[in-house]
Formats: C-alpha cells, sequence, structure tokens
C-alpha cells in the first residue's frame, strides 16, 4: 500500500474526469462520446473507492459496484441506439441526430 | 286542512308549466284541437283550483314547500305560498280570464303554424305570473317577474320572422330590464333592511312599528327601487315605450298579458308592500304623480292613434296610470277593483278588436274599417259593453271602479291630480267612442267582405261582456247601501284611505257619479258628432302632429339614450376592447412569440450544447454551495 | 519508491485518458481505454482495494471495451465518416477546464487536512468479505433493484437492436427522416 493523500486521489479523479468531459463536448461521432462518459464514470469510481478507503468504510465500494452496474447498461443500451442512428442516416454524426431542435 | 292547501295551489301552479313542457316539445303534432282544448283544460283545472282555495282560506294562509336558498343551516328562502286575499283575488283573475283568452285563441291561431309555440309559451306565462303573485319571498315574486318578462318578450316576437316584431320585442325586453334593476335595487335593500327576503316577516317588523331611522331610510330606497320596477312592467311614465310596441303579438297576448295581467304586476306589488311604502309618504306621493301624470299623457296620445290595437294600449296604459293613482293616494282596493273590472272590459275590448282584426283579415288600421256592426253582431254588441263600461257609464263595471278612484282623488284635496283625473276621464271616452264609432259606423271603409268569427272567439267575448256588465256588483259601495264586499275582502291584508261615511258623504258621491257618468256621456257624444260620417278626415292641425306623433317620447329616448347608448357601445368596442384590452394582449402575446423565438435557439438539438448547459448548471451549484459554507 | 510508483501510475492514466478522449479513431480511443482501465486497477491495488482491482478488469475492460470494440467493428465505418473535422469547442473546452481548475482550488484552500496522508485502513479492507457483508447486510434491496435495472436493460436493448423482418428499405426511412 502506498501512503498518499485524498487529495491526491482527488486530483486524479478531477483531472480524468475532466479530460473525459472535454472529450464529450468536442467529439463529433456517438461512439467516442459513449467512451468519454465511460471515463468520466471511472473517474468518479476512483473518487468513491478513494473516499471508502479514508473512511475506512465499504460502502463506497459498494457505490463503486452500483456505478459500474449503471455503466454496464448505459454502455449496452447506448450502442444500441448507436446502432439504430447508423441504421437512419448511415453514420454516427452526433450533429445530426437533432430531431429534437426547436 | 293545510295538505289540501298544498296539492290544489301545488296543481294549479304545476299543471300550466307541465302543459307548457308538453305543447312545447310536441310542437304541432297532436293537432290543433286536442292543444287548444287540453291548454284551455289545464287552465280550467287551475282556475278550479284557485276557487276551490278562494271558499277554503278565510282570510290568509301560507303553504310551505321546500327550502329554498339557505346558506349553511340558516335558511335565507322558503320557496312557499302566501294566499290571502291580494293573490286569491288576482289568481282567480289570471286564471279565469286566462282560460278565457285561451279558449279565444284556439279560434284566433287556428291554421298558424306555430300554434304548438303559441299554447306553449302561453300556459309558461300562467305559470310565471302564478308565481309571481303566490310567491311570499322576494326571490319568488322576482322569478315569477322574469317569467312573465320573457314571456311578454316570446310573445310579443311570436311572428319572428317579421323584423318589427322582433325588434318589438326586444324593445319590451330591454325596457323591462330598466324596470327589473329597480325591482333587484328594492329586494338587496330590504335584505340589508331586515336581514328576510320573505314578505310576511318583512311586513310583521314593519307593522310592529319597532323600526331605527336607517331601516326607514333602506325602505326608502327599496320603494324608489318597487316604483321604477312597477314602472318598467306595468308601463308608466319614464318606462310606458313598450307597451303599444308590444301590440306586434298576436291579439290574444295583448288581451291577455298587455292588458289583463301581466301589466298589473306592478299594481299588485305595490299593494302587496303597501305598508313599506306607508313609511315613505313622499314616495306615495311620486307614485300617485306619476299615475296620474301618465292617465293624461297616454290618453292624449290615444285619441290620434288609428292602429285599432295602438289605441287600446294606450287606454291600458292610461288606465294603468288610473291604478297607480289610487295607489299611490293609499286606496289599493279602488286600485284592486279598477284592475279587476280594466282586466274584463280591457280583456273583451283586444278580444274584440282581435275577432274585428281577424275578420278584416288582419287589417288594424281603424281607417280602413267602418260599418262592422251589421257584418259583425256578436262583436258589435260585446264591444259596445266594454266601451260604455271603460267610459264610465252606469251600470257597467268601469263606473264602479273609475268613480271610486275618482272619488278619492277629489276627496284628496289635490286640486292638480282630480282635474287630470277627471280630464283623463273624459278623453277616454272620447278615444273610446271614436274606436267604435269608426269600426262599427259609417259606411264601409275599403275593406272587404268580412265575417264573423267563430264560436270559440264569441262565447268567449259573451262571457266578459256579462263580466264587465255586473263586474261593478264586487264592490257595490256601501254608501250606495251595497255592501262592498271586495273593501271588506282585501280590508282584511290592505288599509283603505277613508272617504267619508254619513249623508254629506254620499251627497258627494252622487253628484260626483252623475257628473262624471254625465261627462263620459257629453264625451261619447262628441265623438259620434265628430265621426259619425268620417270618411278620411282627422283633426289637421300642426299643433296635433305632437300628439299624433306621440310627444316625439320615441324619437326623444332614440336621441338621448339609444344613440348615446350605441355611440358609447361603439367607443368601448371599438377603442376599449379592439385597441386597448386586444391590443395588450395580442401585444403581450405577440412579444412573447419574439422573445420565445429568440429562446428557442437554445434548444439547438445538439447532445453536447445540453451537456454544457448541464456543466454551467453544475458549476453555479459548486460555487453556491462553496460560498454559502 | 512506491511513492514514485504511485505518481507514475497517475502520470500514465492522466496520458491515457487524454489519448482515449482525443484520439480520432474510435477504435484506437478504446484500445487506450483498456489501458486506461488497467492503470486504474493498478491504483486500486496501491489504496489497498483489492477486490475492486480485480472487478474493474473483469467487467470494464473484459466486458465493456470488448463491447464497445465489438460494436465499432460491426458498424465499418469508412475513416472519414469518423475522423476529420471534429467540432472542437476549444472555446467551451478551456472554459470548462478552467472552471474546474478553480474548483480544485477553492477545495485546497478550504480543506487543508484533505493534504493529509490517509491512515491505515482496517485489516478487512478491500476484501471481499467485508465487501460482500456490507452490500448484503446494508444494501440488499439496491442490490436487487441494480439486477432489476440490468435486466430492464437487457430487453431495452433487445427491443432497439430488433430488426423488424419486413424490408423497409433505407433510403425510404431517410426521406422520411429529412421530411420531418
Amino acid at each position: 500500500m502506498v501512503d498518499v493523500s485524498i487529495a491526491q486521489l482527488l486530483f486524479v479523479s478531477f483531472a480524468i474526469f475532466s479530460i473525459g468531459a472535454g472529450g464529450f463536448l468536442i467529439r463529433k461521432n456517438a461512439i467516442s462520446l459513449l467512451i468519454c462518459l465511460e471515463l468520466m464514470l471511472n473517474a468518479v469510481n476512483i473518487a468513491f473507492v478513494s473516499f471508502s478507503r479514508l473512511h475506512n468504510n465499504e460502502s463506497g465500494t459498494v457505490l463503486y459496484f452500483f456505478v459500474i452496474t449503471v455503466a454496464a447498461c448505459e454502455t449496452a443500451v447506448g450502442l444500441a441506439i448507436v446502432l439504430n442512428l447508423f441504421r437512419l442516416k448511415k453514420n454516427i454524426r452526433i450533429q445530426e441526430a437533432n430531431a429534437l431542435r426547436g | 286542512m293545510d295538505a289540501s292547501l298544498k296539492i290544489l295551489s301545488g296543481v294549479a301552479v304545476i299543471l300550466p308549466l307541465l302543459g307548457s313542457c308538453i305543447w312545447f316539445w310536441a310542437k304541432n303534432k297532436i293537432g290543433e284541437k286536442i292543444t287548444g282544448l287540453a291548454a284551455t283544460g289545464t287552465l280550467v283545472i287551475s282556475f278550479i283550483c284557485c276557487l276551490t282555495l278562494f271558499w277554503q282560506i278565510e282570510s290568509s294562509a301560507r303553504v310551505e314547500f321546500f327550502s329554498w336558498i339557505w346558506m349553511g343551516s340558516s335558511e335565507l328562502v322558503n320557496f312557499s305560498f302566501l294566499l290571502d286575499p291580494l293573490s286569491l283575488a288576482l289568481g282567480l283573475i289570471v286564471t279565469g280570464v286566462g282560460s278565457l283568452i285561451h279558449l279565444y285563441a284556439t279560434g284566433y291561431m287556428h291554421g298558424d303554424e306555430g300554434f304548438g309555440r303559441f299554447f306553449s309559451y302561453l300556459n309558461l306565462f300562467i305559470f310565471a305570473m302564478l308565481m309571481l303573485i303566490w310567491s311570499d319571498s322576494m326571490p319568488g315574486i322576482f322569478m315569477g317577474w322574469e317569467g312573465v318578462g320573457l314571456c311578454s318578450y316570446l310573445l310579443i316576437s311570436f311572428w319572428f320572422s317579421d323584423e318589427a316584431n322582433a325588434t318589438a320585442g326586444k324593445k319590451a325586453f330591454i325596457v323591462n330590464r330598466v324596470g327589473d334593476f329597480g325591482f333587484l335595487v328594492a329586494m338587496f335593500c330590504i335584505f340589508k333592511a331586515f336581514g328576510t327576503l320573505s314578505i310576511p316577516e318583512v311586513l310583521a317588523i314593519v307593522n310592529s312599528g319597532n323600526l331605527d331611522i336607517v331601516q326607514v331610510g333602506w325602505t326608502q330606497w327599496a320603494c324608489l327601487g318597487l316604483v321604477l320596477g312597477a314602472a318598467g312592467k306595468s308601463a308608466q311614465i319614464p318606462l310606458y315605450v313598450w307597451l303599444p310596441d308590444a301590440m306586434a303579438g298576436p291579439t290574444p297576448v295583448s288581451a291577455l298579458i298587455h292588458a289583463a295581467t301581466m301589466v298589473t304586476a306592478g299594481v299588485y306589488l305595490c299593494c302587496r308592500l303597501q305598508p313599506l311604502f306607508f313609511l315613505n309618504p313622499g314616495v306615495m306621493e311620486l307614485i300617485a304623480y306619476i299615475g296620474g301624470l301618465t292617465a293624461l299623457f297616454a290618453a292624449s296620445i290615444a285619441i290620434f292613434q288609428n292602429d285599432i290595437k295602438k289605441v287600446l294600449a294606450y287606454s291600458t296604459i292610461s288606465q294603468l296610470g288610473y291604478m297607480f293613482l289610487a295607489v299611490g293616494l293609499a286606496a289599493p282596493v279602488a286600485a284592486y277593483f279598477h284592475l279587476m273590472t280594466h282586466a274584463f272590459f280591457k280583456a273583451l275590448l283586444f278580444l274584440g278588436a282581435g275577432s274585428v282584426i281577424h275578420g278584416l283579415h288582419h287589417e288594424q288600421d281603424m281607417r280602413k274599417m267602418g260599418g262592422l256592426r251589421k257584418q259583425m253582431p256578436i262583436t258589435f254588441w260585446t264591444m259596445t259593453i266594454g266601451v260604455l263600461a271603460i267610459a264610465g257609464t252606469p251600470p257597467f263595471a268601469g263606473f264602479f271602479s273609475k268613480d271610486e278612484i275618482l272619488h278619492i282623488v277629489s276627496g284628496s284635496h289635490r286640486g292638480l291630480l282630480s282635474n287630470i283625473a277627471f280630464v283623463t276621464a273624459f278623453m277616454t271616452a272620447f278615444y273610446m267612442g271614436r274606436l267604435w264609432i269608426m269600426t262599427f259606423f259609417g259606411k264601409s271603409r275599403g275593406h272587404r267582405e268580412a265575417h264573423e268569427s267563430p264560436w270559440s272567439m264569441t262565447a268567449v267575448l259573451c262571457v266578459l261582456a256579462a263580466l264587465s256588465a255586473f263586474g261593478g256588483l264586487l264592490n257595490w259601495p256601501e254608501l250606495w247601501g251595497g255592501n262592498a264586499w271586495l273593501e271588506h275582502y282585501l280590508g282584511q291584508v290592505v288599509t283603505q284611505m277613508d272617504v267619508g261615511h254619513g249623508a254629506d258623504a254620499l251627497e258627494d258621491s252622487l253628484k260626483l257619479a252623475g257628473f262624471s257618468s254625465l261627462m263620459g256621456l257629453g264625451a261619447l257624444g262628441l265623438a259620434w258628432w265628430k265621426y259619425r260620417d268620417y270618411q278620411t278626415q282627422d283633426f289637421r292641425s300642426p299643433a296635433f302632429n305632437l300628439f299624433k306623433n306621440k310627444y316625439y317620447i320615441d324619437e326623444f329616448y332614440d336621441a338621448v339614450i339609444v344613440r348615446n347608448l350605441k355611440r358609447s357601445g361603439e367607443f368601448l368596442w371599438k377603442v376599449v376592447d379592439q385597441g386597448i384590452l386586444d391590443g395588450t394582449l395580442n401585444g403581450l402575446a405577440y412579444q412573447a412569440k419574439k422573445t420565445s423565438e429568440r429562446f428557442r435557439r437554445l434548444q439547438n438539438g445538439l447532445l453536447q450544447g445540453y451537456a454544457l448547459w448541464i456543466w454551467l448548471g453544475v458549476l453555479i451549484l459548486m460555487i453556491s454551495a462553496w460560498s454559502v459554507r | 519508491m512506491m511513492e514514485f510508483a504511485f505518481y507514475l501510475v497517475a502520470g500514465l492514466m492522466l496520458l491515457s485518458a487524454g489519448l482515449v478522449a482525443f484520439r480520432p479513431k474510435p477504435i484506437e480511443s478504446a484500445l487506450w481505454l483498456i489501458l486506461h482501465f488497467f492503470l486504474t486497477s493498478t491504483l486500486y491495488v496501491f489504496i489497498g482495494a483489492d477486490f475492486v482491482a480485480v472487478v474493474q478488469l473483469l467487467v470494464y475492460a473484459g466486458a465493456i471495451v470488448v463491447l464497445i470494440t465489438f460494436v465499432i467493428l460491426l458498424l465499418n465505418l469508412n475513416p472519414q465518416e469518423i475522423s476529420g473535422g471534429e467540432s472542437i469547442r476549444w472555446t467551451s473546452t478551456v472554459l470548462f477546464l478552467c472552471s474546474l481548475g478553480a474548483v480544485l482550488f477553492c477545495l485546497h484552500i478550504s480543506t487543508p487536512s484533505l493534504l493529509e496522508k490517509m491512515p491505515a485502513p482496517g485489516s478487512s479492507f478491500g476484501s471481499i468479505e467485508a465487501f460482500s457483508r456490507t452490500m448484503i447486510q446494508n444494501y440488499s434491496w439496491s442490490f436487487e433493484v441494480a439486477g432489476f435495472l440490468l435486466l430492464l436493460a437487457l430487453i431495452g436493448v433487445g427491443l432497439l437492436a430488433y430488426r423488424r423482418p419486413s424490408t423497409r428499405d433505407h433510403s425510404n426511412i431517410e426521406n422520411k427522416s429529412e421530411a420531418a
């Protein structure tokens, strides 16, 4: 085990989250968006596990477990949607999926 | 006892309503004969119920049906009838004359396509009228009041395909609304003053004399409102203008509603609430002067009318003026007596006129009549009795009732009013003589061959003629050795001004009677001299144009009220409604649209754009959470 | 020494995350994501969460990334469809990163205690036993719900991916969507 402070772990978590979010904001194809989403969820997981370690409490890890459940669901459903988007538009450019614009 | 009263009065009221619904629903499907006879039958049954009630009830009875309006647990208005001499006498007239006129109408309306509808309205009218006179609370009376107004409107514009008839109906309705406003104000004031709308309770409070000055103040406003309401319904100055136009309706309607029953509702109301008026002598005075002026005014117009029904309409207004005069001079019995005899002879005159009109195929202009004496003998003789009755010739009914009013007026020491009353009596005799002579005497002027009316009409004329002839016996004055039955009967609920007893009074009253009957006969003679060989000549002088054009009152109202109302309506419509209100709303809507046009661009459908907004929101949350820490 | 290893792993994690986020081709992103997950797993080992580290490898690297890769292969996109003309909203991204930095800075100055080394965990921390005890005792209801969520996702994906046997050709649908 390594002696680290919670601030260091949180910095790693925040940094990865920002990179993922930045990618989410600028990427153009839908699959990349999903990947960036995974990245963000992973960053959040790091924070959960770190706090779990800090407080010596397993609840954080339980939460991690639920997050990966949700992530798995989200990936599966998201990919199915991407698949349909591709069938409909012949591409997966997220800018073209704007049927709900005002 | 009580249950039987309940059943009788209930049946008397409900039957016409039921009939009305049936005739309305059935239209003409069940045939003229059945409709007419059944409608008359319901009225006859109502009449019999009234008669039974009349025999059964000693002085007065209150029949409660159900709680009508309540607030929480405290009852405000009970739906109940007050059956006392005032309401029973009028109830008898309404159902009695009503059934006669129904019978008449089966002949008069024969072949009309609105036959069923007509009887439906007529029955509905009887229902509303009974509600009006029997209800013991102001809201109940008001319901009947509005009901008869509605029926009046429906029946005036019965032949609504003619624009003029529809307009006349609207005019009647709108003018009556002004009166209804007065009635409502009176109702509110009474409630404010006494905390109840039940008439017996109000009268009990008033009669007990425990009134403070504030309550008396409220009753003054109530009385003024009632005067306005009564003037509207009973066609008095300043709201009389609707009644002449109301002659657009079928003649039985004019006879029933606009001569015998509905227009007397105002008189009834004033008699019913007499103690309230006794508290306000000023208002009584006002009523007397309104009545006197209306009587004179309408009589002077009647002389110059050529439409037979218009003459009778103005005559009705004039006679109603007499009744108001009597009411104003604290002589409700005299008013009531005249109301009853007037119901007989004016119904007779209207129905006679209707018979003439029917015989001449809807010709109403007297200048085109003449010489009908031979062709319509029954109509002629019955009309003669009616004319003599209204002219105040002894021993017909009108003589007694009018003489009583004249007697009271001259005994009241109001010089102006008694002069007006006598002049009006003279004019009445004159214009009735004119009508009678122009219609039945002289040569025939341009009408086709006339025919006598069917039995259903002439029989009714005969009955009414008998009533007009002998109706005076109802109140044969005690001074002349009679028993003054009506006076004693009504005396249980109203107070009559004393006209004196003894030899002096007898001499006075005999002088007066002699004078007034001579005057009536003189006026008839004058009319005979003037119109005996009438061709097409009438009074020709610029001064008479004023009378001919009914003092230009309609024109005056049109210029002063109707035009200005229209102009202000136009202003409200064009400027206030379309300009300001619509402008504001449309402007708001336009601005909202513009703003949302701008804001909808935010909703660009780009996933990442939304993500950015979410992030901004989270950022704001984090900053605020950190700053409040 | 271990300190250095931690910084190395953390640096590599940031680097791989950047490659995941900004490599133009999705397939490259997916591959870098696998590396990233491995590094994350290492980090978990460093802080003593052994079970979590294993689950991270099995579920994330083993299942999710494989799924993504599989879909990328299935779609078989031509290169210019995927890359090219990325709409880089640099302004918003910079704004975003700056605000994140600000938040971190605030966190840093407001709670200095965060910088202290974490105390040693209990002896059972990170073991399967401790984890499952907590899970079953305290979160059994949530656990059931999570299972139900997975079931729903399964059905949803089946419905979404299901292709009707009747041959509705793409051009038709495309026209419709154009019209809409």
